[in-house]
Parts: C-alpha cells; structure tokens; sequence
C-alpha cells in the first residue's frame, strides 16, 4: 500500500461516501468496530469497498504483565476477517494491570527485562493473527530512572527479537523530545529504515513546561520539518494524519494532507538527484 | 518480569490514588517535576472516562445540568476501575451506580433514565439481522402457523419502568423545558430496538408486552394467540395476535434468520412433505 491516508471518524462517513476525497487509504480504529453490529460497521464496510484500510487499536496492552486478553484479540481477529486490512497496528505501550484498564498509553520503562517480555507477547500475538503487526512509539511525559536504553533502541531492538514493523508517529517523537530532553533526529537515527510501514502526523497541545499529545490541532512547522527527515531517511513510507479531537470538515484534512504530499514529493525528488 | 510488574502496579496504584511514592521512580528535569509529569496521566484517565459517560448520557447530562452529573460521573469513576477492554462498555454499571449510591430522592428515576439511556446505546450497535418480510410469512402454509415461532432482532430489549424516564429523556435531549420525575403507581413496559440506523422507543400496551416476552421465550404463535386471551376475550385472540404481528413486521422488530415452525424440529416424526414445508418457513 502507498500514499498518503486519514484516520477515519463517524463525522466524515457520509463526506466520504458522497465525495469520493483525494486520500489513498483510511486507517480505522479497531476498537470502535468491534461492537456487534449497526452504523459503524455498516459504514466501515461500505467505505471498505472504495478504499484500502488499514486497523490501528489502542487496547493491546502489549507491554503488560497481565496475560494477553485472548478475547480481544479474538475479536481483532474476527474484524480483520471482515475488513481484510493492510495491516494492524497499535502501539508499544501498557493500558492496565490486574485486570483494570487505564485507557491510555502508559510508556513502558526501557530495560533488557520489559524488551524480553514484551518481544515474547508480540511474536504470540502475531502467531495468533497469522501476520506482523506494527508498534507505534507514544507520546510520553514521564521517564522511568531504571530505564537502561533509549526509546528507539528499545524499539529497535523489539522489531528486531519479535520479527515486527513500525508505526512511526513524527509528532510523537517531537513530544516525547521536547518532554524529556532528546534530539529527535537521534531517535530516526535510532530506527531501522526497513522496518518502517506506516507513519502518523498530529497536533498537539504545548503548556510551555510540557507538550500534551492532544491530537486536537493542526500538525505544527516543527513536526512537518521532522517529517521530512523521516522521509530523507526512510524513503516513501505512506503517511496519514490522525485528528482526534476538534474534527474539523473533511475537506480541511484533505487539504492538510497535501502539505504530507507536497513535502514527500520534494524530498524524493532530492534524494532521487 | 518482577521489576516491570512493581512499576505496573505502582504507577496504576498511582493514577488512582495521586501520592509521593511513583514520584521517585520517575525522572524530573528543570522543566518539569516528577509530580507534574505523572499528573497528566491521572488527569487524563479521569478526564477520558468522563468524556465516555458523557457521551453514552447525553440525555442524563442534560436533565442533571453539568454540575451535578459531573459530580456524578466523579463518584462514578473513583468507584468503578475500568475492567472492560473497550471503553464502549464502561458504562454499563451507572444505572445500578444510581440506584444503589445516589442519595437524592429521585434515585430511583435517575437510574431509570440511566438504564433507558444505555439501552438505546445498545440498540445502536447491536448485531444486525435481516428483517422478516411479510412476503417470507406470506408462503407459510395455514396448517403451519399455530407451529410458527419467531424470533426478535438483536437490538429488541423489552423494559419495565416504573417513572417517566423515557418522556424526561426526550425533553432533555430536545434542550425543552425539564419536566418533573415522577415515579408511577404502576410499572410500565418500553420497548426499544433499531430502525435503520436509529435507535426507536415506544410504550408497550399490557398485551404486547406479554406477547413480546412470549416471542422472546420461545412461544408459538398458537400459544401467544391463547395467551391473549386474557386481554381481548376469546373471540379476539387470534386477530389481536394477527394485528400485532403486522405491526412488528412493519416496525422491523422480527428477524428472518430463525423464524422456525415445530415441524422442522419434529421432522422425524412427520412425513416428507410436512419437513420440507418445515424447512420453508425456516430457511
């Protein structure tokens, strides 16, 4: 799959149908079809017909120590049945523990210890799927002083052991950057060019002490200047941008992804010269 | 696995219950304390579980005001960890949060509209079923009928209300003027299903309701028609039973998939001819 997509949301279901927009792929969010039946569904589907799709979740909870939710992944499995994606994602993160559930991406502290247990749960899961999946880096706002490498050493060296690939999300880099002090160029360094499939882009929230991945706004100059080192270093890699919040009209994010195109183009160019 | 589970465990314990102890596994820099780092994360777990019940209860919301149904959905929270994988379900408990926690007096009505509003929530995503057609029906043979057992679609739920929850609903939800709770004498049967796309409400007279239930536990439509009996007099069973069938059709309450008759479970037993009229109302 090439070019460039959208994360799909129920606000554009109809604008997409009706308008056939100028976008290569969509990406849905698993969990939101994993319900019994209805509109979601419905519209996934029909939006299926006309675009490739690709399913990103947030509920694998591949770092941690409770055992995998067979059940969940049971339903990742059943939706990938019915939407035949290109591929599945989510992200190198925990949700919860002892059975509860956070909701959110809690980072993982980076040591010999979590990349052992961690790569061991990703080549189950993926023996479970039949297929590689992608881990995306997050967004974080603490660091844990018994880490012992970087982030993307970790990541790495998880694609590496668990024989997976990578969801780079830019703006991600960019928050976790600015939050902990690291040069985000050392963190592309950091990453195998041939493990990259997809990459986010994203706004964010900056509180002057702190950058909150809101994921509420348009993608900042930074982050698009970021994007295109990713680019000089990874070569096409199909691009999208995932607005969480503050949905704004289909149209604007359409326009906003030429901005993806226009960069791409140029950098390709270069490196082509 | 010991040193990451201990970090697991603390920082959750943390995001529940904020204290010092999570703080000094944590880096600080000049910027930013360790303190103030991991209270995002304990913000945003109580912020997006809000953001979820706020929006399954739009119509609670609207009916509570904000102040209120966010100290509601507060409690909620610090009573209810999340144990669901999916957040679509979290919410499942706050009619029963209402019922047995609230101390107000219009508890009682509160959890009706709670459990009336999650109910069109399921009905949204519930599972999706062809429809029974008049015309599948129209090709039972007579003989077969008294036999025939149907069965509702997925979204179908069948509810007992003793308050107004369903009126109150609509009013809040239309921004109208609030009109008062009021708990009735005597309960009252909803039903509540999807239509297309769109989760549909109405009240049940005694009747249907009894017949639904009968539909749902399996009843033919022999023994519906007798059990109607008791609400229209005899002589009216069968054409009650008859007239509600065809609204159910209309409103797309019944589903194809399983619309059986005794005969096919009973094949054994009959001849050639009966199975495969059996197997005609029930492909």
């Amino acid at each position: 799959m090439k070019g460039f997509g959208l994360g799909l949301r129920p606000r554009h279901y109809e604008a997409i149908l009706k308008s056939s927009p100028r976008v290569e792929w969509f990406e849905a969010l698993s969990e939101n079809y994993m319900v019994p039946g209805g509109r979601p569904l419905h519209y996934l589907t029909r939006i299926r017909e006309r675009y490739p799709v690709v399913l990103h979740g947030v509920s694998l909870s591949v770092g941690s120590i409770d055992s995998l939710d067979r059940g969940y992944l049971a339903g990742l499995k059943a939706l990938a049945a019915r939407v035949e994606p290109e591929w599945i994602s989510d992200h190198l993160c925990w949700t919860g523990v002892g059975g509860r559930n956070l909701h959110d991406l809690m980072p993982l502290p980076y040591t010999e210890e979590a990349l052992r247990h961690v790569a061991r749960r990703v080549r189950t899961v993926q023996d479970f799927l039949g297929r590689r999946i992608l881990l995306e880096n997050v967004s974080s706002y603490v660091a844990y002083r018994k880490s012992a490498m970087s982030e993307w050493d970790f990541l790495a060296a998880l694609a590496r052991d668990a024989d997976c690939d990578i969801l780079l999300d830019i703006n991600n880099i960019y928050v976790s950057a600015f939050n902990h002090g690291f040069d985000p160029v050392e963190f592309l360094d950091g990453i195998p060019a041939a493990r990259v499939r997809q990459i986010h882009l994203a706004g964010h929230d900056n509180c002057g002490d702190l950058i909150i991945d809101t994921h509420d706004a348009k993608v900042i100059g930074p982050v698009w200047d970021l994007y295109a080192q990713a680019l000089q270093r990874f070569g096409p890699v199909p691009t999208m941008i995932e607005r969480d919040d503050k949905i704004p009209p289909l149209g604007t994010l359409v326009l906003e992804l030429d901005r993806a195109r226009a960069i791409s183009g140029n950098v390709l160019r270069k490196k082509a010269a | 696995m010991r040193e990451l589970a201990s970090l697991q465990l603390a920082f959750q314990d943390h995001v529940y219950k904020p204290g010092r102890k999570m703080e000094r596994a944590m880096l600080a820099t000049r910027r930013a304390s360790a303190a103030r780092r991991l209270r995002i994360y304990a913000n945003a777990y109580r912020l997006r579980l809000a953001e979820v019940l706020g929006n399954d209860y739009p119509g609670l919301a609207a009916r509570l005001g904000e102040e209120r149904f966010a100290r509601i959905v507060r409690a909620y929270i610090a009573a209810h960890p999340s144990r669901h994988t999916n957040l679509r379900w979290y919410g499942a408990g706050l009619a029963r949060f209402l019922q047995h926690s609230s101390r107000g007096r219009d508890r009682q009505a509160l959890a009706e509209l709670a459990q009336f509003e999650w109910a069109l929530g399921l009905a949204f995503d519930a599972a999706d079923a062809p429809l029974l057609e008049v015309d599948r029906l129209a090709i039972v043979p007579p003989a077969d009928w008294p036999a025939l057992r149907f069965v509702l679609q997925p979204s179908v739920q069948l509810l007992v209300l003793h308050s107004n929850a369903p009126q109150v609903w609509r009013t809040a939800r239309a921004g109208g003027r609030k009109i008062a709770m009021s708990p009735r004498r005597t309960a009252v049967s909803w039903i509540v299903w999807r239509k297309g796309f769109e989760p549909c409400y109405r009240v049940l007279e005694a009747d249907e309701a009894w017949a639904l239930r009968a539909v749902k536990h399996g009843r033919d439509f022999a023994q519906i028609c007798s059990g109607l009996r008791r609400f229209a007099g005899g002589e009216h069973a069968a054409q009650r039973g008859a007239q509600l069938l065809r609204n159910w059709l209309a409103e797309g309450l019944l589903s194809a998939a399983a619309l059986t008759s005794r005969a096919g479970s009973q094949g054994r037993r009959r001849t050639s001819r009966t199975r495969r009229r059996g197997a005609r109302a029930g492909a």
